[in-house]
């Protein structure tokens, strides 16, 4: 009875000292230092130092780009990071960063749209970039970056800033490109809209083209025909009562419509021909 | 009336009051008028730990590139090697910046890459000992442990020196701003050569932290008092300490949220490291690190004026080597 | 080897075990050692923190279970936790070996039963009823919590000192601590200790709760000592060593017995063994303790919810505490229904920032631990004391969770905050005094600093106008840590404290 009350005592120690060899709390020892997730290099490529960096949710947007917040907020922005690279022999020399998380590569596309003419230079980078002046805008995946070089003094480290920072955000697994649908005579630009497109509230989700003539159409996509019916029956209305030519078509779950000229022909053309590209495209 | 005691008993019973007596009166006159325990002891001036340069060896010395310990190797071979500053015998202290219980990668502490290397390469010279110490902020044990500068002590061959209260005692430095000040002294008298490393660090107060700004890990005392005139204190401590070498770690760089750091954000790849026997010099170069000037540092203009070091580092024998 | 003996190598090799968790559960030297598992396998601590909370609370695999273990051991096997392991226990025993008459006469006096003995169990009833109304006082006399704590408090600084007066060296990490109300934590023990030389074995006997529940539980033991009486001549020897006063000369008090088996040694006939399932009228299975005794403990216990809890003698009825609790801390109410005054996280703490309260925490806050920022600060990525709690009245938190950077139990998010610094203008030297100083914004340890300065351009009082950096404190970064109150050089009140309050507003 005894040796065996003596054999637990030894085994209650053994095990005591087997448990010390374990790891013991965390906090003894250093953490590894956390992957830092910014896409912003820690210099530039010239090697100017990068401030601090900002951070901006959709309530405090408007402290760091005032009354252009609404454009983004109409696309679901999610927030903004910013930071600043200056050259150390100059501090009016200096690159300002600007990424934008859009949520979704389309809610990107549209404020890239939105936001360009597409009249600018275009720059190789990213899902699409293009340069005015010193300053160059991009998007990638679900964000947009906007990067401003100091006026006349920083415009190739803009560029190489732009390089890097698209770089290194992620793709989106199926980039957002221009839909071939909107003919190509007298195209200007293509643009995308979450609500409201032509002017008619209900017309969501569409992708729009912009012609010479002024004229303007929608493609709108919808969950069902039968909203696609109720939509276009909106919009007719509602052009009807304002009295300006329009026309509008439902084709299964879309709505393709075309306004902005006087010559109710040159809109139906334009809407049979958008038509028969998208049916092509099927 | 009882028996007489024989003049025996009483001889023995007298002398053993007698001896009580005399030890009682011999203990108080030993006493009477000695030094009180607790009182200060005298000021204690700190030699000077600097060694001949050779005519041929360069004042300062820039090495850029990575990893951290081969900018050590490659910085002490440009300066003559470590045999210029290190024999054979010597007891070696170098004081690194372990203020913090942080981890290296935070930048608040020196890196303990270039502190291994530092230490296994006076070990090679023939150091007797190498010290390493610091008094730091936190609590030192933790300190040494989460930084990693314990580990890498005890890697290169060189043991930790914890601050104990006895370590410390009053320096004599006059008509300064630390005459008499709670100095840790035992290891400093121990030494026959001192080495410091300090890291590149933002600082809210002085601008920089860097290798004057080190020796701050030396003073004891209330010495959070001495904010009050920090430019004062460290422009002092550029005379107090008069080191064999000293080392400017830029492998990584606090750029802001200085001296503590804490976040990944504040923390640069330097990349550099400089290392040179006038501590004015090297903070000089150090600044431009951080994007200061001298104009910047109150602490490096006083120190200059007192005569601890020449700020143009450029006009001295200054050497870079990448590797 | 006699069994006797046997229980004397437990009893030692429990008490260096104790003093082995106490010696380890200190950073560094913590690693894995199960350093609170005496106080996790204590029935008491089971019972009345599950109780108080509803939760038989854990942490990893064992947590408070252990104590159900023992529990279940006790109803197998009678009170062998207080005769072979309480080191509680061994200790008054090794006082009573040391100092109590060796005289036959004086030892068969000192283990008569007295029949005043039945107030641990009127205790035990008090703390019960008063844990079911979530008020956790057991802490003041569990036997475990109890050496726990006057071990860590009073005795552990003194050793160290000693050690460090010798040049050997300290056990506490840096330097020796000190605690606040340590004295008369210490004067307790010493008194509990010492009354062993008056009546052996006087706390287990007279006052310990968890004797008191062991005594309850051990009704059902299966084995107990049987004392024969066809062989007995009544020389009532068997009581010389009795060390739970439990009559084994007549009929064994079962509640009491201890399992020492000192009887079954020193009966010079062999009538005494310990027997399997021996028969039931050789001894007493229940407490000696009257019905109205019971009743009026339980109303006792039950007061103290109306009269402490409900009166804001505990927390203040404006409903912000005046202390700060340790990082992980739940709401006060409920730390307060986890919390047995054991004091391991006061152990634990590398910076001695943790001290025992006395009263200023409230009646119910009696030596739990609250923090005193000018003995030291809250390391931020220190979560020591969440790791040593028996009771998770400290949640365990990894260093990422405390910085919020990993999703903690509770929900909570962001970096733990235990409470918010602000300055006090008319003491601050940049604020009051026109001196430059802002030691608290160099230690300040958030990135970005919570702490931060404005240069502001300022008149002194001989017309000349002077740059001052004055400190500012960013309530939303805060996490009152303390290291700023710490480090202030202001003497008396730091110029900047903190308090319990989070945040302003």
């Amino acid at each position: 009875m005894g040796r065996v009350i003596l054999l637990l005592l030894a085994t209650a120690l053994g095990a005591f000292i087997v448990a010390g060899g374990r790891t013991g709390p965390s906090s003894l020892v250093a953490q590894e230092a956390p992957q830092v997730v910014t896409p912003f290099p820690i210099t530039s490529p010239a090697g100017w130092p990068r401030g601090a960096i900002e951070h901006y949710d959709v309530d405090g947007l408007f402290e760091k780009i005032n009354g252009k917040a609404d454009a983004y907020i109409v696309f679901d922005v999610i927030d903004l990071t910013f930071a600043g690279y200056a050259n150390p022999q100059d501090p009016s020399v200096y690159v300002d960063v600007y990424i934008y998380d859009m949520a979704e590569p389309l809610n990107a596309y549209g404020i890239y749209r939105v936001q360009r003419s597409g009249q600018e230079e275009a720059v190789d980078a990213g899902a699409e970039a293009c340069r005015a002046g010193s300053a160059f805008f991009g998007r990638k995946g679900s964000h947009y970056v906007e990067v401003v070089g100091s006026a006349g003094s920083a415009t190739t480290e803009a560029r190489a800033v732009l390089g890097a920072v698209l770089d290194a955000l992620p793709a989106a697994k199926e980039p957002v490109r221009d839909p071939a649908w909107f003919p190509d005579e007298g195209r200007t630009r293509i643009l995308y809209a979450r609500t409201n497109a032509l002017g008619v509230e209900s017309l969501g989700d569409a992708f729009l083209a912009r012609y010479a003539d002024g004229v303007r159409a929608a493609v709108a996509r919808f969950a069902s025909a039968e909203e696609a019916e109720a939509a276009r029956a909106e919009a007719v209305e509602t052009y009807e009562f304002l009295g300006t030519p329009a026309h509008f078509e439902a084709a299964d779950k879309l709505v393709v419509g075309a306004l902005g000229s006087k010559d109710p022909e040159r809109l139906k053309a334009l809407v049979a021909a958008i038509l028969a590209k998208i049916k092509e495209g099927l | 009336m009882s028996e007489p005691v024989s003049r025996r008993e009483a001889l023995k019973r007298l002398g053993a009051t007698g001896a009580a007596v005399a030890a009682v009166s011999g203990t108080a006159l030993w006493l009477h008028g000695r030094r009180p325990r607790g009182a200060a002891p005298e000021p204690y001036a700190l030699p000077s730990w600097a060694v001949a340069k050779p005519a041929s060896a360069p004042d300062l010395v820039v090495a850029r590139g990575s990893p951290a310990a081969s900018l050590v190797t490659a910085a002490l071979e440009e300066m003559g090697g470590i045999q210029r500053f290190v024999q054979p015998g010597d007891v070696v202290l170098i004081k690194p910046n372990a203020a913090f219980d942080r981890p290296a990668w935070q930048g608040s502490t020196t890196n303990p890459d270039v502190l291994r290397a530092m230490v296994a390469a006076c070990m090679d010279a023939g150091a007797r000992e190498v010290l390493v110490t610091d008094n730091p902020i936190h609590v030192p044990e933790g300190c040494f442990r989460k930084t990693g500068l314990g580990k890498a002590a005890e890697d290169g061959g060189g043991s930790v020196w914890l601050p104990r209260k006895a370590d410390f005692g009053p320096v004599a430095l006059p008509d300064t701003v630390l005459d008499g000040w709670e100095v840790f002294l035992e290891p400093l008298k121990r030494a026959t050569k001192v080495i410091g490393i300090a890291p590149v660090k933002d600082h809210n107060l002085s601008r920089a932290s860097m290798t004057l700004k080190n020796w701050y890990g030396l003073l004891g005392g209330p010495r959070n008092r001495l904010h009050q005139k920090l430019d004062e204190t460290i422009a002092t401590l550029a005379g107090m300490v008069k080191p064999t070498l000293s080392v400017l770690d830029g492998t990584r760089i606090l750029i802001r949220n200085g001296p503590t750091g804490g976040s990944p954000d504040d923390v640069i790849d330097g990349n550099v490291l400089a290392m040179g026997t006038d501590g004015v010099a090297l903070d000089a170069f150090g600044a431009t690190l951080l994007e200061l000037g001298v104009a910047d540092l109150t602490y490096l203009q006083m120190a200059e004026q007192w005569g601890h070091g020449a700020s143009d580092w450029m006009a001295l024998d200054t050497r870079e080597v990448t590797v | 080897m006699r069994i006797a003996n046997v229980r004397v190598v437990s009893q030692v090799f429990f008490l260096l075990l104790f003093f082995a968790c106490l010696y380890m559960a200190t950073a560094p030297r913590i690693s894995g050692f199960p350093t609170s598992i005496f106080l996790e396998a204590d029935p008491l601590v089971a019972v009345a923190v599950t109780m108080a909370t509803g939760q038989l609370y854990h942490i990893g695999a064992t947590g408070l279970a252990l104590g159900v273990i023992l529990l279940v051991a006790t109803m197998i096997l009678g009170r062998i936790f207080c005769g072979w392991i309480c080191p509680m226990g061994t200790l008054q025993h090794f006082v009573h070996w040391l100092g109590f008459s060796r005289t036959a006469k004086a030892r068969l006096e000192g283990n008569a039963y007295r029949k005043w003995y039945w107030l641990k169990y009127v205790i035990l009833i008090g703390f019960l009823v008063a844990a079911a109304f979530q008020i956790l006082q057991i802490g003041l006399l569990d036997p475990i919590a109890l050496i726990s704590r006057s071990f860590t408090d009073a005795i552990f600084p003194v050793i160290d000192h000693g050690l460090r007066l010798l040049g050997l060296g300290g056990i506490a990490p840096s330097q020796t601590p000190v605690y606040a109300g340590a004295w008369f934590i210490g004067i307790v023990f010493a008194a509990f200790l010492l009354m062993s030389l008056v009546i052996p074995r006087f706390f287990c006997r007279a006052l310990c709760p968890l004797g008191a529940l062991m005594g309850v539980f051990s009704r059902f033991a299966v084995w107990r000592i049987h004392r024969d009486p066809g062989t007995c001549t009544g020389c009532n020897l068997c009581l010389k060593g009795c060390e739970g006063a439990s009559d084994p000369h007549a009929t064994l008090r079962l509640s009491e017995c201890m399992v020492c088996m000192n009887c079954v040694e020193d009966c010079p006939h062999g009538s005494i063994s310990f027997k399997f399932l021996p028969p039931q009228e050789s001894a007493k299975p229940w407490p000696d303790l009257s019905g109205r005794r019971a009743v009026l403990a339980g109303l006792g216990g039950a007061i103290l919810f109306p009269s402490v809890r409900r009166a804001g003698a505990t927390v203040p009825l404006s409903g912000t505490p005046g202390w700060i609790r340790p990082p992980g801390s739940h709401p006060e109410a409920d730390f307060l229904a986890r919390c047995i005054k054991c004091d391991a996280c006061i152990h634990s703490c590398p910076t001695n920032v943790l001290q025992p309260a006395g009263l200023e925490a409230g009646f119910e806050g009696l030596w739990t631990p609250i923090l005193d920022m000018r003995v030291g600060y809250c390391d931020i990525t220190c979560t020591l004391c969440g790791y040593v709690c028996p009771t998770g009245a400290i949640q365990r938190l990894t260093p990422d969770q405390r910085a919020g950077e990993a999703e903690r139990p509770d929900g909570t998010d962001g970096p733990v905050q235990i409470g918010t610094a602000s300055y006090d203008r008319g003491r601050c030297l940049p604020w009051a005094m026109d001196t430059p100083c802002v030691v608290c914004e160099e230690v300040c340890p958030t990135s970005p600093k919570a702490i931060w300065n404005k240069k502001e351009t300022v008149v002194g009082r001989d017309g000349q106008e002077r740059v001052m950096q004055r400190p500012y404190v960013d309530p939303k970064l805060c996490v009152g840590c303390g290291i700023c109150e710490h480090e202030c050089p202001i003497r008396g009140p730091a110029a900047i404290r903190v308090g319990s309050y989070i945040g302003t507003v």
